[in-house]
């Protein structure tokens, strides 16, 4: 290209004296700049592995908590009167929201930690029995059957997917 | 593209770290023209990946990173600061040079500054009139024009500053 061609003259001349000096030499020490620009670049690695871990884990604990808790409709036969079968749906009798479902759990939680395992409550859900599970079967304390026993919670408002796990749970002790 | 090979930062330190300090000296005093670049090398081991034209990109970002410094408050304080405390020379200083390095250095800072920066990118920073047009961001002619204007208003200054030594 013409421009890059050097400049001739005088000017010229000035141009090469000028090429001829050297700019000072920085202070910078250079092992320092090249472990400082390592440790920035592996740090910002550490930090997208951190946050898809912690992502991963907010996840997790979400889905423990929120899980589906009623069976989907369910087909009954029901005869009407002109003798021909008729297979209808109907829906499950538990329309509680899911964040009720989720505060009960929450407390039900909170409340089993801070109790002395001897004198817990029945256990009501999913997490109560495998608390049971793992201090031993003495823990786990069947309400009779004509007893009521207190209860924290509005049993309404508790899993029915979990009752069926404890009931279960109930035979099977009855059993053993 | 794979990622920066810090082998080859170190060779880019030792290429251009020189003359990017002097280019960051436009704007700032040796002390924050020294950090300025090492940030800029850091920031460079930081991309993704290796820029294409990697020259071009080292004064790019240092000129970016320098008149952003330049124009904060916080150096403006310790520019005035350093001003006072201490102040390096551009060059370094050889009895054999044609030219005297203070006197180059004097010649320089009279000069505008977008001429000043043009020749100290086209001498010094070794980058084509295209490569600067593209971090100047000015058309190649007016670099070009800038260049060749530069060069002769050195000229001027220093033959009159000879004149004024030996008259």
């Amino acid at each position: 290209m013409q421009n890059e061609k050097p400049i001739d003259g005088a000017d010229g001349e000035v141009e090469r004296a000028l090429t001829s000096l050297r700019p000072r030499l920085p202070s910078i020490d250079r092992d320092r700049v090249l472990f400082s620009a390592g440790f920035h670049s592996a740090h910002r690695k550490i930090w997208i592995w951190r946050s898809a871990a912690g992502s991963l884990a907010a996840m997790l604990l979400v889905s423990i908590f929120i899980r589906p808790q009623t069976p989907g409709p369910q087909p009954r036969r029901q005869e009407n009167s002109n003798g021909m079968l008729a297979i209808s749906t109907q829906k499950s009798p538990s329309t509680t929201a899911p964040i009720e479902i989720v505060r009960n759990r929450w407390l039900e939680f909170v409340g089993i930690i801070g109790k002395d395992p001897s004198d817990s409550l029945p256990p009501d859900n999913f997490l109560a029995v495998r608390r049971a599970l793992q201090n031993g079967t003495g823990t786990l304390s069947i309400p009779g059957n004509n007893q009521e026993s207190p209860r924290l919670i509005d049993p309404g408002l508790v899993d029915p997917a979990d009752q069926s796990v404890y009931q279960l749970m109930k035979r099977g002790g009855q059993s053993l | 593209m794979p990622p920066i090979d810090p082998a080859k930062l170190g060779s880019w330190f030792d290429a251009y770290a020189g003359r990017l300090v002097l280019y960051a000296r436009q704007w700032l005093e040796a002390q924050w023209a020294e950090d300025v670049v090492q940030d800029v090398f850091i920031r460079l081991m930081a991309q993704i990946r290796e820029p294409d034209n990697v020259k071009s990109w080292l004064f790019a970002a240092v000129r970016n990173a320098a008149i952003s410094a330049f124009r904060s408050e916080s150096s403006r304080r310790f520019r005035e600061r350093k001003v006072a405390s201490q102040s390096q020379d551009w060059f370094e200083s050889h009895p054999a040079d044609v030219l005297d390095a203070a006197a180059a250095e004097s010649a320089l800072t009279k000069l505008p500054a977008q001429q000043r920066e043009v020749i100290v990118l086209r001498i010094w920073g070794k980058l084509t009139l295209a490569e600067i047009s593209q971090i100047v961001e000015m058309p190649l002619s007016s670099v070009h024009d800038c260049y060749r204007s530069g060069i002769a208003a050195l000229r001027i200054i220093l033959e009159s500053t000879c004149r004024t030594k030996n008259p």
